[in-house]
């Protein structure tokens, strides 16, 4: 590969059953087709023939990409992991995840595009890669480490390296476990850190002294004061969704007027969201959105009266190498609930308390030490897989029995992830037709479209829906929301491949028509980096492009069929579960679901009858090489 | 070396930073390494945020434009190579006239030496206040939390 701008050039290629590793041209997989990210981790995969395999299969492999405008300054140091997926529900779904930190920036710098880590090591072992060089080493000093305690320890050996490591509960197979760089920069959703684990990978770290060359670096430097002189560049001092906790006045004054040591965020990003805390006896460690979300299993009316129960939560569960967004939400409307319908008890997770549910009615909630020995024992318990939410909330629910299920899928409307800004026709059908939940681009919806008008009509989708949400007033809108999901579909292939973190490509970012609204910044940054000449349309037909990749693979591998793309029967009941906070106005019109089911197949140039993409959709999308290999499976369309 | 420049360069500012308010971004190091190479990374930028991202613990390496410039003082090509602006005391390399002989970054007193070499160009580069810049020093320009600011001697 000639790439001189953007893309390193090369692909690290390691299998750790036999030790080999090997480098291979990035131009193998088309990446200016395919961009990074997302769509290079797709394509790879669909040019290993999309394995057949479980997740914890040797096979399986752990594929992770930088993007091209990685290195650059901007919100682009984010990695994108895509593999055989442990945690998605009913099937093992080849999905994604992603992560920011620095890790990106210096697999960047130290040469690679991406690492493509096959096999499964003989004994413990963390890979490095510095500078063109990558080594396979003994781990096993590191194994059942947490978090922390392994990047500490690998700091010392690998100066200024990035490191990037499962906890003990990827180590011990948990299917809501993560992989985890710094604090809290997690590829949360996917169950990931049991990969690693499955492959006896501890850790990868990587440090480069390359840098990213940008082709035209004067349009870059225009770009970046463009925004800047938009007051949207920097100093951006309001992410206080981010950085402080939200769930309560009481919380976010005690953290912050006690706690705060300062603002972190993700390298070369100008916006800095999270909040980094230190509370003595408890730990020092980043927060974000979620983080804080502990307090729930306080009880609702207690929430902000245990800080240390909340950030004991937050800091334990990044140690141990747990889904807080899992976590979370089991704590919040599973374990409620199912106490509630007394459908399993406390011995049935084997532990000794639930104080969260055991003492609502008490004026002490349980009191803070009960809180702390609930999260030790309930932490710990995941972590070392002896509770049985460590196989996720659906596996878990499964096991318990029919009842117990029902509850769950009320929580997780598909793919056994749980409910989150699904508050529109739009983001349902976004859902039904993804490989997991769409968290990381439904914010699009939520706060772009949902509540902007202006800003949806700019974008030629529906918008405004949202309005008057407080007073009961939206209802579902299912015409012409199949162009707004498509939207967000393509927008979020671009942002997991360029890459650019979500939230400030909302469309609501960078809003300065016409000269300047998210898609032209995005462009723009791509051609300025690359050198690649690519306007709104030619972007826009990348992210489709990945979008139908994505579908390409699930229909080869995972066989996927329309009657999939659907949702858990509570959609469309009356009563949906009284615990979600967010939820549809109305419970989905099965006649109306379909009809626009269909339009949206036929808007993608997939055939209605089976949701499997067209031959003539895959060559307008210069995929002729997927169709053949569709049509050989007998799968097209 | 002109009798008063000794003087001035003692008033000569340089860049301070502070951990208390820095995140860790680095936008100081990639907006650096944009400004004067075109290209993004660490290991251009004229200073470098180091530091222990899990404990977001940061330092900012960058030449402290000392008063008495040893840097100054060892190159074998003085007031061409290294050279002291007359009216702001600011210690700056001439690539052109640079021949990479290293001695200026043995001759920094500071660990590690605020002055490095250009892998490509084969010729020293340090901090200069990018006193080619109407604005200033563009580290400071785009950090976005008042962790970096131009300090003159006396400032910590």
């Amino acid at each position: 590969m000639t790439q001189s701008y953007g893309w390193a050039g090369k692909i690290l290629w390691v299998d750790l059953s036999d030790r080999k590793i090997t480098e291979v041209p990035t131009s193998d997989f088309d990446p200016e087709k395919y961009l990074g990210g997302q769509g290079l981790n797709s394509k790879i995969f669909w040019e290993m023939g999309c394995p057949d395999v479980d997740a914890f299969h040797p096979d399986n492999p752990l594929i992770l990409s930088n993007g091209p405008l990685t290195g650059a300054s901007g919100p682009f140091t984010r990695s994108t992991v895509c593999s055989i997926a442990p945690q998605t529900y009913p099937k093992e779904l080849f999905t994604y995840s992603g992560f920011g930190g620095k890790f990106a920036s210096e697999l960047k710098y130290a040469g690679y595009d991406a690492v493509v880590i096959v096999g499964k090591a003989d004994k413990p072992s963390y890979l490095s890669i510095q500078d063109g060089e990558a080594k396979i080493n003994d781990a096993g000093d590191l194994w059942g480490l947490d978090a922390y305690e392994t990047q500490n320890a690998l700091m010392g050996r690998h100066p200024r390296a990035s490191i990037l490591v499962t906890g003990p509960a990827g180590e011990n197979l948990s299917r809501i476990s993560i992989m985890i760089t710094e604090g809290s920069g997690a590829a949360g959703q996917g169950g990931y850190g049991a990969v690693m684990g499955s492959k006896n990978l501890k850790a990868i770290v990587t440090h480069g002294t390359g840098t990213l060359r940008i082709a035209k670096p004067d349009d870059f430097m225009a770009l970046i004061r463009q925004v800047n002189a938009g007051g949207e560049w920097v100093g951006n001092n309001n992410m206080e969704w981010g950085r402080y906790p939200q769930k309560s006045e009481t919380a976010k004054a005690a953290m912050r007027d006690n706690y705060l040591v300062k603002f972190t965020g993700c390298y070369a990003c100008p916006f800095q969201c999270h909040g980094v805390y230190d509370m003595p006896g408890v730990g020092k460690g980043p927060q974000m959105c979620n983080d804080n979300w502990y307090q729930y299993s306080c009880g609702d009316d207690k929430m902000g009266e245990n800080i240390e129960g909340l950030w004991e939560g937050n800091v334990l569960s990044q140690k141990l190498g747990l889904n807080n967004f899992e976590l979370v939400g089991f704590m919040l409307f599973f374990f409620r609930t199912i106490k509630e319908h007394k459908i399993l008890t406390k011995e049935d997770f084997g532990l000794s308390a639930i104080p969260a549910v055991e003492n609502r009615k008490e004026p002490e909630f349980g009191g803070t030490q009960a809180h702390h020995d609930f999260l030790q024992e309930f932490l710990f318990g995941l972590a070392d897989g002896s509770n049985p939410l460590s196989a996720g909330m659906m596996r878990c629910a499964e096991k318990f029995g029919p009842k117990a299920l029902q509850l769950a899928n009320s929580i997780n409307p598909a793919w056994g992830m749980r409910s989150h800004h699904i508050r529109g026709v739009g983001e349902a059908l976004h859902w039904a037709t993804d490989t997991r939940d769409p968290f990381n681009s439904c914010h699009d919806y939520v706060s772009a479209f949902g509540v902007n008008k202006t800003i949806a009509d700019h974008f030629d989708v529906i918008g405004g829906y949202l309005d008057g949400e407080s007073e009961g007033k939206h209802q579902n809108i299912y015409e012409d929301t199949e162009h707004q999901t498509t939207w967000v579909q393509n927008h979020q292939c671009l942002r997991n491949s360029l890459p650019i973190c979500e939230f400030p490509s909302m469309p609501s970012w960078f809003f300065h028509p016409p000269e300047m609204d998210i898609q032209i910044f995005e462009s723009k940054c791509l051609s300025a980096v690359t050198g690649l000449d690519v306007d709104v349309d030619h972007l826009w037909e990348k992210g489709n492009r990945i979008w139908n990749l994505r579908r390409a693979i699930s229909v080869l591998r995972e066989d996927r069929h329309k009657d999939d793309d659907t949702l858990c029967d509570d959609m469309f009941k009356e009563v949906i579960n009284v615990h979600a906070p967010e939820k549809l106005p109305a419970p989905l019109d099965r006649e109306k679901w379909d009809a626009l089911k269909d339009r949206y197949y036929e808007l993608r140039g997939w055939n209605v009858e089976t949701g499997r993409p067209e031959r003539a959709i895959l060559e307008s999308l210069d995929m002729k090489d997927v169709a053949d290999k569709l049509e050989g499976a007998g799968k097209l369309g | 070396m002109a009798e008063n420049l000794t003087e001035k360069t003692a008033v000569s500012a340089r860049i301070a930073h502070s951990d208390k308010s820095c995140t860790g971004c680095g936008l100081c190091d990639l907006m650096c390494s944009l400004y004067h190479e075109g290209e993004q990374g660490q290991s251009l930028s004229r200073g470098e945020l180091v530091g222990d991202r899990l404990a977001s613990e940061f330092t900012f390496n960058v030449c402290r434009q000392c008063a008495k410039p040893k840097c100054y003082d060892a190159c074998p090509n003085q007031d061409k190579a290294l050279c002291i602006d007359g009216s702001t005391g600011v210690k700056y390399i001439v690539a052109d006239e640079c021949d990479g002989c290293k001695d200026c970054i043995e001759a920094c007193p500071f660990d590690p030496p605020r002055i490095k070499m250009h892998p490509e160009k084969e010729t020293a580069f340090k901090c200069d206040l990018c006193r080619d810049r109407a604005e200033g020093p563009i580290c400071i320009e785009y950090c976005g939390f008042e962790s970096l600011s131009l300090a003159t001697k006396g400032d910590k």
